[in-house]
């Protein structure tokens, strides 16, 4: 049913156009076959004018009336000959010749002595031609034409120019009928996939849209991740210089330490040196009173006494190599402690040295973890930029969708009704978009 | 002694199997013992026989002398034997820890003519009393005849040295080694 009014138009239009082409070329024809009948009738006219004036010329110059009558009825039976008229040179009318009467008003010019005159007045063609005989001028000859048989034929022609343009036109109509059929169907049908495609378009604009959300929504966050992970790694780097310079002094610390402890070494050999002297004077001294103590008993009791202040040499003497005992094995223990402590010395260097390296890779590899983390956030900055550039193409792609399935369906709706109608395909909500998405990216 | 020149007294005592027992004054007093420690046992002899004491020093070894004669060394210009009571005896047993703070010793002890050093860890001193819990005789057939009689002395158990059997044994090792 739609498709017979789209059709129904088309025809309407080959129509119309058909019906003027036809016109206009009708038009023309006519006029040229009435300029041509026209020039036919003059030249005919002229002829037969002029023939009858050579045949009347010498029955003029005689006054031989009756010549001059059997003349005029020679040539009188032709169709459109209404009239023909002899004048003389005075304006006398020597001999007429007519189907009526001339019109009232006839006159005939002065210069037609010279020339042929035609003219056209009162629906006939009026021909002068002057009579004239060696030299001397005797009289006009005026004949009258009918453009009866001319107007005839352009009715005629009317008619069959008629006939022939409705044919033309019935013809053109038949045309535009099966034309239209293989046009219609092939426009709604496209209409019909444009309204789906630019639908679809719109679905897929949508969907990229929401998928540009998401993904602006996730750059935003991973932004603010790298942010605290910049964060982390500035004071990562800022702990790990404190631990650096600790560890620093930690190893000098250490090495002062390590020095006095061999000085302290260096103080108890010397003073170990000493305390041997000592064993051994308080040695010599223990042997001497023994030795006293000997002779005093050996002396009986007179070297009693004798006897017991050698035994209380030997007992300080015992006293002072106990006590030497005791300072030995003391500075024994402090030697073996400052030995332990110059080897915890050396393995705390050691491992200050290690912290040392580690908190200056820590610190270099906390430096190019916030470059890295930089970039990153740079990288982030430029993606989210590209996708809010993305989304607004999107948005403009989901607006000329939106567009042309407006278009599409006001196409199908033509092509179905006649009428057009408003557009179903929504139109894409340029609020629902993001902060995070806006051009101007001011959120970063 | 044969090997190294070194005079062994002649005079040995008169019995082997002779008991020494701790010899007594003349008022019934006992007489004075010197305390001597060689490894882990403690020894007692008598302090009259006893020429000196000296710091054991360098002891020159002698060749082909027995296993208990370390050597000789001299002494205020004289050359005496130096006795390793240990060989002699055996086995002392380590010494206690703690003990010793002196260097190792010489006491160079007298029998007749003959002088000989024996090498102690530590000298106790010279006591005057006889202590009253002297243990009864010992005698087996394996034990030397210089080992006299024991008694006990501030919780240690000490061992008589009788110096002439021990000089005689000394020599006649010494002799045999030789």
């Amino acid at each position: 049913m739609s498709t017979v009014v789209l059709r129904v138009k088309l025809i309407l239009a080959f129509t119309l156009v058909i019906a003027v082409v036809t016109l206009c070329f009708a038009g023309y024809l006519l006029v040229q076959q009435e300029r041509t009948a026209s020039a036919a009738l003059v030249t005919r006219a002229t002829g037969i004018t002029g023939v009858l004036a050579r045949l009347v010329t010498p029955a003029v110059e005689t006054d031989n009336r009756r010549e001059v009558s059997n003349s005029l009825a020679a040539v009188y039976g032709h169709a459109d000959l209404r009239y023909v008229v002899v004048m003389k040179a005075s304006g006398e009318v020597y001999q007429e010749q007519s189907v009526g009467t001339l019109a009232p008003g006839e006159e005939l010019h002065e210069d037609s002595r010279h020339e042929r005159v035609v003219q056209t007045r009162g629906g006939l063609l009026h021909v002068l031609v002057p009579l004239s005989s060696k030299g001397n001028h005797l009289g006009t000859l005026v004949a009258g034409f009918s453009r009866q048989s001319i107007d005839d034929a352009i009715r005629s022609s009317q008619v069959a120019l008629l006939v022939g343009a409705f044919v033309i036109l019935l013809i053109g109509v038949g045309v535009a009928w099966f034309v239209s059929g293989n046009i219609a169907r092939p426009i709604r049908a496209v209409a019909k996939r444009l309204t789906r495609l630019a639908q679809d378009l719109v679905d897929s604009a949508r969907s990229q849209e929401s998928a540009g959300m998401q993904q602006a929504s996730g750059i935003e966050q991973t932004r603010r991740t790298m942010e605290l992970v910049l964060a982390s790694a500035q004071q990562i780097a800022e702990n790990s210089s404190a631990v650096l310079g600790n560890a620093e002094r930690t190893v000098a610390g250490n090495r002062d330490v390590a020095l006095r402890i061999k000085e302290l070494d260096s103080h108890a050999e010397k003073a170990a040196e000493i305390l041997a002297a000592i064993m051994q004077v308080a040695d010599r001294t223990d042997l001497l009173a023994l030795n006293a103590a000997l002779e005093g008993t050996k002396a009986g009791e007179a070297g009693r006494g004798f006897t017991l202040v050698a035994a209380e040499m030997r007992r300080l003497a015992e006293s002072v190599m106990e006590s030497v005992a005791g300072i030995r094995r003391l500075m024994s223990d402090m030697r073996a402690a400052s030995q332990v402590a110059v080897q915890a010395g050396q393995e705390g260097i050691a491992l200050s040295e290690e912290t040392t390296r580690s908190a200056r890779d820590i610190a270099q590899v906390t430096q190019r973890q916030r470059k890295a983390t930089e970039q990153v956030g740079q990288s982030m900055d430029d993606m989210a930029a590209t996708v809010t550039d993305a989304m607004a193409r999107t948005r403009q792609t989901a607006a000329n969708a939106a567009e042309l399935a407006a278009a599409a369906l006001q196409l199908g709706t033509l092509v179905d009704s006649g009428r057009p109608t408003p557009s179903p395909v929504p139109v894409v909500d340029q609020a629902r978009l993001p902060a995070s998405a806006t051009a101007d990216g001011s959120k970063r | 002694m044969s090997s190294g020149g070194v005079p062994l007294p002649e005079a040995l005592p008169d019995s082997l199997d002779r008991v020494p027992e701790p010899e007594r004054g003349r008022d019934g007093d006992a007489v004075a013992l010197m305390l001597v420690r060689v490894g882990g046992r403690w020894f007692s002899l008598d302090a009259r026989m006893v020429q000196e004491v000296a710091v054991k020093g360098a002891v020159t070894r002698v060749p082909t002398a027995a296993r208990h004669v370390l050597g000789v060394a001299g002494l205020r210009g004289d050359v005496v034997p130096v006795i390793s009571l240990e060989q002699m005896i055996g086995s002392v047993g380590p010494a206690a820890p703690g003990l010793g703070t002196t260097l190792p010793r010489l006491v160079v002890v007298r029998a007749g003519e003959c002088d000989l050093a024996l090498v102690v860890d530590e000298i106790r001193g010279i006591i005057d009393e006889l202590p009253a819990t002297v243990t009864a005789e010992i005698r087996n057939a394996g034990r030397p005849p210089f080992l006299g009689a024991e008694f006990e002395w501030q919780g240690k158990l000490v061992c008589v040295l009788d110096v002439p059997q021990l000089v005689a044994a000394a020599a006649g090792g010494s002799q045999g080694g030789a």
